[in-house]
């Protein structure tokens, strides 16, 4: 069979192995796809790669030219080289992992990157032994990209960047859903559930459950039930009952129907 | 002042928000935009104003928010009457501007950024204005004062009523 | 202040024809003058010049017979206000608000000439009439800067009385996009905002690139502390930053425009939007430009103070209302840019070349300058330098004479150290490399880069350890914090900077400094960050021995650092003034007065007591007689 590719694959070689993909895919995913590990956090498979926390670095060999670049988000070309593991690839995979252990010691997604990597020592002198945050950026763009409920952001730049609610008080429109806690990296999000309410501690919001209309059980935060009934009005009786009740609702049709049937 | 009053004062205070938001909505100018014609009409941007302007152009107010925390022209607090603010370009630096600021701060009893709390004056350095041939720069409300040291802050400041 | 009336140009014929009749209205006008309102003389109190001439022409009735013009900056702020007399090309200097009535009766009325306000020219001691004569100008090529003088910026038919818009007209009338982009390739043309990408090239993708709308985008954002060229064009002459883009908007296939100006420049934004306004009123923007079928328009847009957001990507985010943080560019913006639309950036200077190449054709821009690098460059020649101000030279030439013969060496007869060149991205360059020509090869070759044009010039008294640190805390506090390497080693940087300059480096610190700055070079997201060691780097290469004294020797040989240095004063020297004592914010010198009267006064010379001295230099700067010293 010829080797050919065609319009919508490449062709690309990474640490000696060839490999085709559909054009468009990153370096990171395609290296995945034949198990070369490239460390990445602020990279995940829904959202995409965004260039932000740099351990991915690789080198590639394009159009004659030599140099480094973020692998969760340089796309694959025909014939591109990449190298995963260099010496100056460690280098600086070592040296950005460093600066991370120091903003952020508590992480253990990079004490054990840390570990791997060979770069034991912070970058510097930790201003807070308890920081967890690296500043992936992975729960902004799943509340904005995902989510779209914007409740958390961005806010200051450089040295002082954060991320949080607006002035770092109770949000008025975070749904409670958990769904940043689920991609964060480090562990950083923490959540309570408690008797009345969700605590989102990190976001300094709480909000109260939700009741189930059948069998009166907490399930699911209030906010969130309001969210889902407007995103899907056809769905809306559904979201006001617990899952337990939903269940027993389904099997009791089920029962209902063959019943039906077996009297016929 | 009774709270019904200070109500009122409000309403009116936000009304031009809500007014310049939607002008700009209308054009679809940018949210940084909005935001800079915003703190022109109020000096600065209030958590109320903000709250106003996210509504109006339709974003989540951490989108605002992170704008008003990202660049420096905005301010979350008010500033003084006069608004001194140092030339740190490379120039005015090495010509002398950190002494200009340090006499500044000392003078005024506030640090760049902070404002005096009568709100008299409010003092910030910035990047190159751009007049470097007569630097140091120091510009009080729009005005340009040009090869400014020690002595010249005394005058300048004795000229602030 | 508008002449001649006109409606909307439907034709080429029409701008040929008001064109003619503005010049023959110009004709007419015996005595014009020039008065520049630049951000240099204004800080040198200009408005208040030309509020007097205003008045004066008022009051004898001249206000008919000679025309006033206030314009963009000249180029020699360093003498400002400045004042030239059309015909004669009569040039003063220093102008102030009580030489006008005199400048009225003698030099108009009478042709005589005010010697005080002439220039001397500091090589021959002569002193000189006419601008042509100042020495100067003598070495520059103005042809972007040059027009200022001829324009008041509000005014267009300052613009079109000078050939403005025949460019955009020819481009439109007689070529079509692909001959452009050629005639643009060709000439050599290269960007002016930093990286000196081929800006026919960057037009190709561009046009090239899938999808619809495209737009071209001018970066007026100049976020290099010490630089104003782009600041000058803007607020001097906006018409041909206007022209350009039209042009490339032509070339490209764009209908929509955006300059993207430094919050700090109200004037520039002020001075765009007026003209954009009248081009739009006489058919030079928006639809059907001159009854050629091709509609433009242009927006402006304002920064926010963001260094960051003069780079591409995050000027684009800006743009878009967004915080300005970079995107990686595997996907060049010209494909993916503004609103995900290919997009065109190129910087105000880039823009306003673009005129001059299409009226003059490819051949003349390329006969300018060195192999690589075409045409001219203007720099804003700033610091410890006698003749600060705007400078346009061909490339090619070399540092030594931008700085000797036209900014006149420095001051006060102190010696040269260094030149920062290209900002904070850029790097110092030594005496030893003063021979280097202004070219973006040789200069990247050095540490350094052209970047977009400051050069600010340094002397002995400059600690080059910390300029280091000035440039590093400016870019810590620049990053936008996206990326690891930008965000935490400037910091790092930054701190291992401040601690050489209160004298507790060790040999280390300096090892460590290479060392974070090649990891920072290669792993930041974007230019910032992977430009940021640069300064450092460069001062390392350059001046280790300056480093080294702060480090091993705890001095600081230029008299900077606040740790290392003690001031005191030479009591041989004091004559007892007591301007130290006044100038002492506090109370640390005692003595500096005159004690008893008459035969029996005696001088009790000033004594710093070092344990409250806070270092502020309030003394040294006060002293008249030289007599505080550094050590
Ligand atoms: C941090 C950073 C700041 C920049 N600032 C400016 C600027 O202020 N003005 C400018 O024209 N280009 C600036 N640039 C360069 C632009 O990204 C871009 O290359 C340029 O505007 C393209 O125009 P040109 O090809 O005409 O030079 C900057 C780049 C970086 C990385
Ligand atoms: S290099 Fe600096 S400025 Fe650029 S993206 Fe990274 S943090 Fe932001
Ligand atoms: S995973 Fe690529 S930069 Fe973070
Ligand atoms: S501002 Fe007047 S000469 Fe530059």
């Amino acid at each position: 069979m010829s080797e050919e590719t065609t319009n919508s694959t490449v062709k690309l070689s990474i640490d000696g192995q060839e490999i085709t993909v559909e054009a468009g895919t990153t370096v990171l995913e395609a290296a995945r796809r034949i198990g070369i590990d490239i460390p990445a956090l602020c990279y995940h498979p829904v959202l995409g790669g965004a260039g932000a926390c740099r351990v991915c670095l690789v080198e590639v060999v394009a159009w004659g030219r030599r140099r480094m670049v973020t692998s969760c988000v340089y796309p694959a070309r025909e014939g591109l080289e990449v190298y995963t593991n260099t010496e100056k690839v460690l280098r600086s995979r070592r040296a950005v992992i460093a600066m991370l252990l120091a903003k952020a010691p508590a992480a253990k997604v990079v004490q054990e990157l840390a570990k791997k990597y060979g770069s034991t020592e912070p970058a510097y002198e930790p201003s807070d032994p308890e920081a967890r945050c690296i500043l992936c950026g992975q729960c902004v763009r799943t509340c904005n990209e995902l989510i779209k409920v914007g409740a958390v952001n961005f806010a200051h730049r450089g040295q002082e960047r954060k991320v949080g609610t607006p002035y770092n008080a109770t949000s008025d429109v975070c749904l409670a859903c958990g769904a940043c806690q689920n991609l964060c990296p480090t562990g950083n999000i923490r959540i309570r559930d408690k008797r009345d309410l969700r605590a989102m501690l990190t976001w300094h919001t709480d909000v109260p459950w939700n009741k189930c209309s059948k069998c009166g059980q907490s399930y699911l935060p209030a906010r969130l039930v309001e969210f889902l009934k407007q995103q899907c009005p056809v769905a809306a009786e559904l979201v006001t009952i617990c899952p337990r009740c939903r269940r027993e609702g389904t099997a009791e049709s089920f029962v209902q129907a063959s019943v039906l049937a077996d009297d016929e | 002042m009774s709270s019904e009053q200070l109500s009122s004062v409000e309403e009116i205070d936000l009304a031009a928000a809500r007014r310049i938001a939607a002008e700009h909505r209308a054009k679809g100018s940018s949210l940084v935009t909005v935001l800079q014609d915003v703190q022109t009409e109020y000096g600065y941007l209030s958590r109320e104003v903000l709250e106003v302007v996210a509504e109006q152009m339709q974003v989540p107010l951490s989108q605002a928010y992170g704008l008003a925390t990202f660049y420096t022209s905005f301010s979350l607090q008010p500033r003084g009457r006069y608004h001194i603010s140092v030339c740190m370009g490379t120039a005015c630096h090495v010509r002398g501007a950190a002494n200009v600021l340090g006499k500044l701060e000392r003078d005024l009893g506030i640090k760049a950024g902070q404002t005096t709390a009568d709100l008299k004056h409010s003092l910030e350095s910035v990047n190159c204005l751009g007049a470097c041939a007569a630097g140091p720069i120091v510009v009080i409300n729009g005005v340009q004062h040009g090869k400014v040291d020690s002595r010249k802050v005394n005058e300048i400041l004795r000229e602030l009523d | 202040m508008s002449t001649v009336a006109s409606e909307k140009l439907t034709g080429f014929a029409d701008l040929d024809a008001l064109r003619s009749s503005i010049q023959a209205q110009r004709e007419k006008i015996e005595t014009t003058v020039v008065l520049c309102g630049g951000p240099g003389c204004q800080a040198y109190g200009c408005k208040a010049v030309i509020e007097a001439f205003r008045e004066a022409l008022d009051d004898e009735g001249l206000e008919e017979s000679v025309q006033l013009r206030v314009t963009g900056c000249h180029g020699f702020c360093e003498r400002g206000p400045l004042v030239v007399i059309r015909p004669a090309g009569t040039f003063y200097q220093g102008v102030t608000a009580e030489d006008v009535p005199e400048i009225i009766q003698k030099t108009l009325k009478n042709n005589q000439l005010l010697d005080r306000l002439l220039y001397v020219n500091a090589q021959t001691s002569q002193k000189v009439q006419t601008e042509k004569e100042v020495d100067f100008y003598a070495y520059q090529q103005r042809i972007i800067s040059g027009a200022n003088e001829e324009i008041d910026p509000e005014c267009i038919e300052d613009y079109l009385a000078v050939g403005g818009y025949s460019a955009l007209a020819k481009a439109l009338s007689q070529m079509k996009p692909d001959q452009i982009i050629e005639q643009i390739t060709e000439s050599g043309l290269r960007g002016r905002g930093g990286g000196g990408f081929l800006t026919g090239r960057k037009w190709q993708s561009c046009r090239n690139a899938q999808g619809q709308p495209k737009y071209v985008l001018c970066n007026g954002d100049e976020g290099d502390p010490g630089a104003f060229m782009d600041r000058t064009i803007m607020e001097g002459n906006p018409h041909s930053v206007l022209e350009g883009m039209c042009i490339g908007a032509y070339a490209i296939g764009s209908n929509q425009g955006y300059i993207y100006v430094r919050d700090e420049y109200p004037l520039a934004v002020e001075n765009l939007g007026i003209a954009i306004q009248q081009a739009r009123e006489l058919g030079l923007l928006g639809e059907n430009i001159l009854g050629s079928g091709f509609d433009f328009d242009i927006r402006i847009n304002r920064g926010a103070g963001a260094f960051v957001c003069g780079e591409s990507t995050a000027l684009m985010a800006s743009i878009e209302g967004k915080i300005g943080d970079p995107r990686a560019k595997y996907i060049h913006t010209t494909d993916v840019g503004l609103f995900g639309k290919p997009s065109n950036l190129n910087n105000v200077e880039t823009w306003a070349n673009v005129p001059q190449i299409i009226n003059r054709g490819p051949d003349w821009f390329s006969s300018l300058g060195t192999e690589h690098s075409k045409g001219t460059k203007v720099f804003s020649l700033v610091g410890k330098i006698n003749n600060t101000g705007l400078v346009e030279v061909p490339m090619g030439i070399i540092l030594r004479d931008i700085i000797f013969k036209i900014g006149g060496g420095i001051p006060n007869g102190k010696k040269f150290k260094a030149v920062q060149i290209g900002g904070p991205s850029g790097g110092c360059i030594p005496e030893t490399l003063l021979d280097t020509p202004v070219d973006y090869e040789q200069l990247t070759d050095l540490g350094a880069m052209m970047g977009s044009g400051g050069l600010i010039v340094m002397d002995q008294d400059t600690c080059m350890v910390d300029i280091a640190r000035y440039f590093m805390n400016f870019l810590c506090e620049e990053s936008c914090g996206k990326c690891t390497p930008c965000r935490e080693g400037t910091k790092i940087m930054l701190d291992i900077l401040t601690r050489i300059c209160q004298g507790q480096g060790t040999p280390e610190d300096m090892e460590q400094l290479e060392t974070l700055g090649e990891d920072v070079q290669t792993a930041s997201l974007c230019g910032l960050g992977t430009s940021a060691p640069n300064p450092v780097l460069s001062t390392l290469r350059y001046f280790r021995d300056e480093y080294e004294a702060h480090v091993k020797d705890k001095r600081c040989p230029a008299g900077v650092c606040r740790e290392l240095i003690s001031f005191s004063v030479t009591p041989e020297a004091c004559t007892s003034c007591s301007l130290c004592v006044k100038a002492c914010p506090v109370e640390a010198i005692s003595g500096g007065t005159r004690k008893g009267k008459g035969k029996e006064r005696t001088k009790v010379p000033a004594v710093i007591d070092q344990d409250k001295c806070i270092k502020c230099r309030a003394c040294y700067e006060a002293c008249k007689f030289n007599a505080v010293a550094v050590s």
